[in-house]
This record gives C-alpha cells, structure tokens and sequence, in this order.
C-alpha cells in the first residue's frame, strides 16, 4: 500500500511538471515575443526621433559650367546621407527627374559641387526656372526654386542722387547717379539666377541726359528670397531751363516687361 | 480459504487502483493534450500578431517628389494632374494598395504595386484632379498591412 500511494504521488509530480513546464515555456516565449516587438517600437521611435533631429539648410546655389552647383551645410548633430536630387523645369513639359547623389555630410560640414556630377545641362542666360529638391536616406527634404526673374514680378525701386539738378548752359554739367534697387520678395524658398539690368531708358522735356558707364556691377550671379541687390550708374544733364524734368525707367533683363522701376529728376 | 481471501481482497484493491491510475492518466494527459494545443494555438496567434505588427512598424516609405502639372500648362497628358513618387527605404518589401487625395473622393486603389526596399515608384492621375495653386494638397498611401503615410505639399 505504501508503495502504491508513493505511485499516485509520482503520477501527480509528472502531470505537474508537465504543466508548469508547459506553462513556463508560454510564458517565457510570450515574454520573448513582446521583447522582440518592444525593440522594433523602441527602433522606430529612434527613428522617428532621428528624423526630426536632422537638419540641414541651403548655403548658396549657383550655376557653375552649366551645372547647379549646391552647397548645403549640416546644421544638425546626426550625419545626413543624401540620396537623390530632383530637378523639376517648368519651362518643359513633364520634366521631372531625378539623380543620384549619395553623399554624406558630418555634423558642422559643408558639402559643395552638389549637381556637378550629374547629367544636366542648365544654360544661366536662358528664362529657365527649376524646382530643386534634396532628399535623405530618413526621408527629410531640402526644397527651393532657382531661375530666371521673368517667373514673377520683383519688388523694384529707383533712387536719384540728388533729386533735383541745377541746369547749366554748358560744361561741366552735373554728375548724377541712379541706383536701381531690386528685392527677391517672394516668400518661399526662391533663389533668381543671372540678375542682369537693362541700360536705364530715359525721357526728358529738354536738355541732354547722357548715361556714363555701368551698371556697377555688371550682374549678380544669384538673388536668394528677401534679399536686396543694387546697380549704379552715373550721369550727367545739361543743356536745359529750370523747370525740365526726366524720366527714367530701368528694369531687368530676362525679367517681366511690364515689371520696372522709375523716378523723375527735376531741373532746377 | 484464509489465503484465497486474501488474494481476492488483495486483486480488487489492484484493479481500483489501476483504474484510478487510468482514469487520472487517461484525464491527466487529455486535460495537459487540451492545454498544449490551446498554449500552441495562443502562440501561433501571438506570433502572427507579433510579425504583422513588426513588419508594419518596419515598413519605411517615403513619399519623395510630389509634382504637379496643369492642363493648359507644361503638362503631357491634357489635363490636371499629380505625379507622386514613393520610395521604400526600409529594409522589407511592401505593397502600395491605395492612395487618397486630399480626404476627397479622389481615391486610386491598386491590386498589386510591390515596392522591395532601395526601389521607387512613380504615379500620375490617370483621370483629371483639379490642384490649385497656392492650396495645400493632403496626400494618404496606404500599404498592404495597414501602414498609412501621409504628407502636405502646396501647389505651385
């Protein structure tokens, strides 16, 4: 008898094992499973926190050879890779493409020549306006736009110094200057290439208005948005009463037509 | 006599208790038989959850370029459209199954666009979506597990 309770005692122990075992291996594997997915979370999460700390800004673009030539610079503290660079002309029909880039830039770095190597021909002097765009490995993008002055109309404005000239019969006339003030306002990320003046154009009710050399200087390779450019020339009247007056106009090449600046000069 | 008694006493004791032995091994190993398939069937279930729910997580699309083109414009086809360009660059492969425009009733479902990683897939408006300039366009894809991305973009 005591040899059969020790039995029944045996068969308890095994069916008891089994089920803590079983119970054991479905807990520590449900623990595995909700470990794993707890590293893909915490992954993703890193990731999203990886996205929004990288940052990176537009340092100066241009046409160089007939190539863009960007420059960004890394102003985060996580290294970027950037993959590909999209150009978008609106001046062609369905042109957008993109190439590959693949570089990286450390934190604090600068990197050049960025549209150097790829295949694509831009012309500076042409009324060509692109969309460029930028794009990193964690999806990020630096976007802008970059091309002629004649998309939109400029914020212009003419300055005569001084404003009113003393006539005189005959030489010396009186040197005069025109500065002709051109504003990037566009409020998106707009960057004009080849900024280029027409020769001002002038009417006046009598005398001589001669134009001297200029503009100083001749062209701005690039206007970023908000920024300000200013070209000057000299110029001299004479010949005339008190009482005429000049008007004059300038505007850019490549630009609107109907888009100028103007003033009026009075002789006194 | 005494011994015949004895044994007789002695074998029914044996056979109830054989019987019991039975009955809790025969109740034992079903009820632990019962419980393993249950735990199986409760760890498949998990796992699947598990993966599914990893595999979404995991799922890393870009929408990349948004471009737009007008009719009376720069545009091939003769009416409004969008050009959307995705890229996956997660490390597994996905399905692009729907994109929505703008919570409209532009909706563009799709059977089957597999996108493996490193790889992208370009999209335009097969029909005319009417964009106007300056207004922001809300865009949703929406991947075979489930996974939405979206993105704002104002036209040009």
């Amino acid at each position: 008898m005591r040899s059969r309770k020790g039995l029944s005692t045996v068969v308890g122990m095994v069916f008891a094992l089994i089920a803590l075992a079983t119970s054991i291996g479905y807990i520590t594997y449900s623990m595995n499973i909700l470990d794993q997915y707890n590293q893909v979370v915490i992954a993703k999460n890193q990731q999203t926190i990886d996205n929004g700390r990288e940052n990176f800004q537009l340092y100066a673009t241009t046409i160089k050879n007939n190539r863009f030539n960007v420059t960004v610079i890394n102003t985060g503290n996580l290294p970027i890779n950037i993959t590909r660079m999209w150009v978008q002309n609106y001046s062609v029909a369905d042109s957008v493409n993109y190439y590959t880039i693949n570089s990286l830039v450390s934190p604090g770095a600068t990197m050049i020549n960025i549209g150097q190597s790829i295949p694509l021909s831009v012309n500076p002097a042409s009324n060509g306006y692109y969309n460029i765009k930028l794009v990193t490995t964690r999806g990020n993008s630096l976007q802008f736009n970059m091309g002629s002055p004649g998309t939109k109309p400029l914020y212009m404005q003419m300055i005569i110094n001084p404003p009113q000239i003393t006539s005189s019969s005959g030489p010396p006339y009186q040197n005069a200057t025109i500065l002709y003030q051109v504003t990037n306002n566009s409020t998106s990320n707009n960057l004009l290439t080849n900024i280029q003046p027409n020769q001002p154009s002038s009417t006046c009710t009598g005398g001589t208005f001669t134009l001297g050399n200029g503009p100083v200087p001749a062209q701005y390779p690039t206007l970023p948005s908000g920024s300000t450019v200013i070209f000057k020339w000299y110029f001299t009247y004479g010949a005339g009463v008190s009482g005429n007056k000049c008007y004059i106009t300038a505007s850019l090449k490549n630009g609107i037509a109907s888009n100028f600046a103007y003033e009026t000069v009075f002789i006194k | 006599m005494k011994y015949m008694m004895h044994a007789q006493r002695g074998l029914s004791t044996v056979v109830a208790t054989a019987l019991m032995l039975s009955a809790v091994a025969v109740l034992g190993t079903t009820l632990v038989l019962w419980s393993n398939s249950n735990l199986r069937g409760y760890e498949t279930s998990l796992a699947t959850i598990s993966s599914s729910n990893t595999n979404r997580i995991n799922e890393f699309l870009v929408i990349e370029n948004v471009g737009f083109c007008k009719a009376n414009g720069n545009c091939l086809k003769g009416h409004n459209y969008i050009n959307i360009t995705l890229a996956n660059y997660g490390n597994i492969g996905l399905n692009v199954t729907q994109i929505k425009l703008n919570d409209s009733g532009y909706v563009y479902t799709f059977t089957n666009v597999p996108l493996s990683p490193g790889k992208e897939y370009s999209w335009k408006n097969s029909t005319n979506y009417p964009w106007s300039s300056g207004k922001p366009q809300k865009i949703f894809i929406t991947t075979g597990r489930g996974a939405i991305f979206t993105t704002q973009v104002t036209a040009p």
